[in-house]
């Protein structure tokens, strides 16, 4: 399991992500889940998401987080 | 007045909750109606998922309209629903409106109470479900919950374990919601009455240096929604300086606690210090 699918289990333990391909559509992450799991990218992968990245597009699915947390310097 | 028919107005987590507890409880949902801020709500997907009507409508002018025209018995639930509902409304006696609230009415009446409870430094707080009644979040309690506010609790934290209660208490008050058995209990006038409007913020914003350090760190506490800018970031001003507070973290049993308060600034950081306790205050 990857480090982002363990940080989105952490928040949504239920939820299963690697069937999603929206996690906001399909209603797997709403806005008070996305702040703790911004929190958590932040802690974890050591790096600064700020609240204007904090938009549907940028938290679709796995490949989008992905790509923003490359975007912000994270190493995966 | 027995409801024949439920609709639930709000956003987010918690009518998605009340909804799940009707449908768990067989009891018919006529629709759901999304009144705020939906780009991250779940709500529109757990209709469709569901199969229960969903209606996204902001303007309040619709939404008045909306609920001018039911015309039979309709329990509508507002859960985290900004709308307020207006005289008119009120008057349509087909409807019976039970609202959620995010603290103990009367304390914290109006919005952001979350904010309010921590930045007062209350020892508890909690939600209440009441009857709406023109005069905003004061009318009767069907049901109150309290909750504990620890030394940590964030503005986030209590949000969210509103939230949480919110959902279990409406699940209990169901069904006596549907059969009119509930109780009604006109608001206690205790003398710790509180309104804030959204605008409202504790201190104007401003960290004051003179508080104990409790004291301000209640208030950082309290404007901590996370990334959440449900307020702007809190301030500080030091030997004519106006500092942004970007973080803060709090240590106790600090080795560099002093026996008397003390305040220092260097590389952007604020420290205040008292005992065994040290507030770091990263500033912008």
């Amino acid at each position: 399991m990857s480090d982002l699918i363990r940080t989105l289990k952490a928040i949504r333990p239920e939820a299963d992500f690697s069937e999603s391909s929206n996690f906001i559509e399909e209603g797997l992450l709403d806005s008070f889940d996305l702040i703790l799991l911004v929190s958590a990218l932040d802690k974890n992968f050591g790096i600064s998401i700020q609240g204007t990245d904090i938009v549907p597009e940028n938290f679709r699915n796995v490949q989008t987080i992905e790509a923003l947390l490359r975007k912000k310097g994270a190493r995966l | 007045m027995k409801p024949e028919r439920i609709i639930i107005v709000g956003t987010g987590r918690l009518p998605c909750a009340c909804l799940e507890a009707c449908l768990a409880g067989l009891v018919p949902v006529a629709g759901v109606v999304e009144s705020g801020d939906h780009a991250f709500s779940p709500l529109a997907a757990l209709c469709q998922r569901r199969k229960v009507k969903y209606t996204l409508m902001l303007d309040r002018e619709q939404l008045s309209q909306l609920f001018l025209s039911i015309n039979q018995p309709t329990l509508v639930v507002s859960a985290y629903n900004y709308f307020i509902f207006p005289q008119r409304v009120l008057d349509n006696r087909t409807l019976n409106v039970v609202n959620f609230h995010n603290s103990l009415i009367p304390r914290h009446r109006g919005r952001n109470a979350p904010t309010w409870s921590i930045y007062e430094m209350d020892a508890i707080t909690g939600i209440t479900w009441h009857q709406v009644h023109p005069v905003v979040d004061m009318g009767d309690v069907i049901t109150q919950r309290k909750i504990e506010i620890g030394r940590d609790t964030t503005a986030l934290d209590l949000t969210l374990e509103t939230l949480t209660v919110a959902a279990q208490a409406f699940q209990e008050i169901l069904p006596s919601l549907l059969d009119g058995s509930y109780a009604r209990t006109p608001v206690k006038k205790n003398g710790e009455e509180s309104y804030h409007r959204s605008t409202d913020v504790p201190n104007g914003g401003v960290l004051d240096l003179g508080w104990s350090l409790d004291r301000a760190h209640a208030f950082l506490r309290a404007l901590d929604y996370g990334k959440f800018a449900v307020f702007a970031p809190p301030k500080a001003h030091f030997l004519g300086m106006d500092l942004a507070i970007t973080n803060y973290r709090i240590q106790r049993n600090s080795p560099n606690g002093s026996g008397k308060p003390s305040l220092t600034f260097r590389d952007n950081q604020l420290v205040l210090r008292s005992e065994d306790v040290e507030l770091s205050i990263t500033c912008g």
